[in-house]
């Protein structure tokens, strides 16, 4: 059934309904808009807005560090060398196109007064339950996520996306080893886009396509909407993989709130570990197949599928109490 | 008001403008290229070429207008503008398609050095740029060889990202001016 039909249901039975009254709608179900239309072509515009502002912010921060700032060859090399100037871009980029300009654009999705139910932006009952719930499945699915990573190794990729990966890599690895304080990386690395990515693409992509579509469908194009819109493809199923984990948690505790601790502690561990032991940050970290390593990966699935069917078991629960009540 | 949930089949329309932007696009696409290949590279991001190729994406979002205004009219309907954006975006859509099949006809069949000759241009054109020596090697390597699968898939997905935004933008102007209702 999809959230059109769910809303059809709860709509007839309210109060406005009865006496006639239409129930209200949002600006683009007035207008016949299609959802999935606005979210696919705000992904694009986001996608567009991002690098526009993050390389306007980083052009005019980099002007301050040089004596001419008209001088373009000046201003491209002190864009580079500097990482403060880049990581401030890119944030500022994902600030301003995936967070605040989606709150604008839900004012055309979702009724009035209703913009943070739309985006799942609120605690539900059981919010601590689904956090710990997140942030256990966070845990155990890195083998799977390892496993998803090491698959994608055979996936071949064009030798401008790898230099392009390699660079990224080389930059996130400079940054984490330099003497930038940690909270300023788990700022830039794991603070925003665990808020801003979530906003995005759980609470409003996939929400929009659940209004057009069934949600394990929305789950899985959302997934790999935000696995692509990171333009890495050797990073593609991990990415897919942690999409899916974050959109079930965000299902299941109807709240972008747990998928953002979730998000937020797996980029953390990352900054983390990378500033207590430099040396791992510029590591491959694929796992070599051993014995161990596919029991660890076997162990890893088991107890993802554990805390997957602990979520869905919670879920039927509360919608059963929710019916009682 | 028409029942928008009882509209009548779209898709000739949806096609109809779809080949007539491909193939604009693609002949300016293509006269770009060549303008392109007979200039003098001078390291400069933008020249007169290069804005023939910006009004080709310009041209492109008539898709939305032309898709509304045929369907409307043959069918003498009204209806709302999220029905004008989605045939504009279906109409953008299949012009990306049109115009990327005409261009690998065109390189395949019709000029076999036009990539090549291209590709020259483009690696000249970064040499003569006032940049660090780093920068143009960052730039080499990221300039995909027109014509390989990689510089293919680039191209529709620009495409699509370009002209499936400008085209549900013209699409909701489109059934604004065709397909809305007269007060």
């Amino acid at each position: 059934m999809t959230q059109d039909e769910q809303s059809a249901l709860n709509v007839s039975l309210t109060p406005d309904n009865i006496s006639g009254v239409e129930p209200p709608q949002s600006w683009i179900a007035k207008n016949g808009f299609p959802y999935w239309l606005l979210a696919t072509a705000w992904i694009g515009i986001v996608f567009v807005m991002f690098n526009i502002v993050g390389g306007i912010v980083m052009a005019v921060l980099a002007a301050f560090t040089v004596d001419d700032p008209s001088n373009m060859e000046l201003l491209l090399a002190a864009m580079q060398e500097n990482l403060d100037v880049m990581f401030i871009g890119n944030t500022s980029g994902q600030i301003v196109s995936m967070a605040l300009a989606t709150f604008i654009v839900v004012l055309l999705t979702s009724v009035r007064g209703q913009r943070n139910l739309y985006l799942r932006f609120q605690l539900p009952p059981r919010v601590l339950l689904y956090i710990g719930a997140s942030l256990l499945l966070f845990l155990v699915g890195q083998p799977l996520v390892q496993f998803a990573g090491w698959l994608n190794s055979f996936v071949p990729v064009p030798e401008f996306m790898r230099e392009l990966t390699d660079q990224m890599v080389e930059m996130m690895t400079r940054f984490l080893t330099s003497d930038t304080s940690v909270f300023v990386a788990l700022f830039h690395i794991a603070l925003v886009p665990a808020v801003c990515e979530e906003l995005l693409f759980r609470g409003f992509f996939m929400r929009s396509l659940e209004k057009s579509t069934n949600v394990w469908l929305a789950l899985v194009i959302s997934s790999a909407v935000f696995s692509l819109f990171h333009l890495d493809i050797s990073g593609l199923l991990p990415r897919f993989l942690l999409g899916l984990f974050l959109g079930y948690i965000t299902l299941k505790s109807n709240s972008i709130i747990p998928a953002m601790v979730g998000h937020f502690t797996n980029n953390a561990l990352y900054v983390i570990l990378a500033k207590s032991y430099p040396e791992l940050a510029s590591q491959e970290s694929l796992p070599d197949v051993t014995a161990t390593n596919i029991l660890i990966l076997i162990g890893g699935i088991a107890a993802t599928a554990g805390v997957i069917y602990f979520m869905h078991l919670n879920r039927i629960r509360e919608e059963e109490t929710e019916i009682v009540h | 008001m028409t029942d928008s949930n009882a509209l009548p089949n779209y898709w000739p329309s949806v096609l109809i403008a779809s080949l007539i932007t491909g193939l604009i696009i693609s002949a300016l696409g293509i006269a770009s290229g060549y303008l392109t290949i007979a200039s003098e590279p001078a390291g400069s991001s933008f020249n007169a070429s290069s804005s023939v190729g910006i009004l080709a994406c310009l041209l492109g979002a008539i898709a939305g207008v032309i898709v509304n205004w045929h369907y409307a009219k043959e069918h003498q309907i009204t209806y709302k503008i999220g029905k004008g954006a989605l045939l504009g975006f279906l109409a953008g859509l299949f012009a990306v398609i049109i115009s990327t099949v005409v261009s690998l006809v065109w390189t395949e069949l019709i000029d076999a050095n036009y990539n090549q000759a291209l590709y020259d241009w483009q690696m000249a054109n970064i040499d003569a740029q006032n940049v660090p020596e780093e920068t143009k090697e960052m730039s080499r390597n990221f300039v995909p060889k027109p014509g390989s699968p990689i510089a293919l898939a680039t191209q529709f997905g620009v495409g699509i990202l370009g002209l499936g935004i400008m085209n549900v933008i013209s699409g909701i102007i489109g059934a604004k001016i065709f397909a809305s209702e007269k007060d």
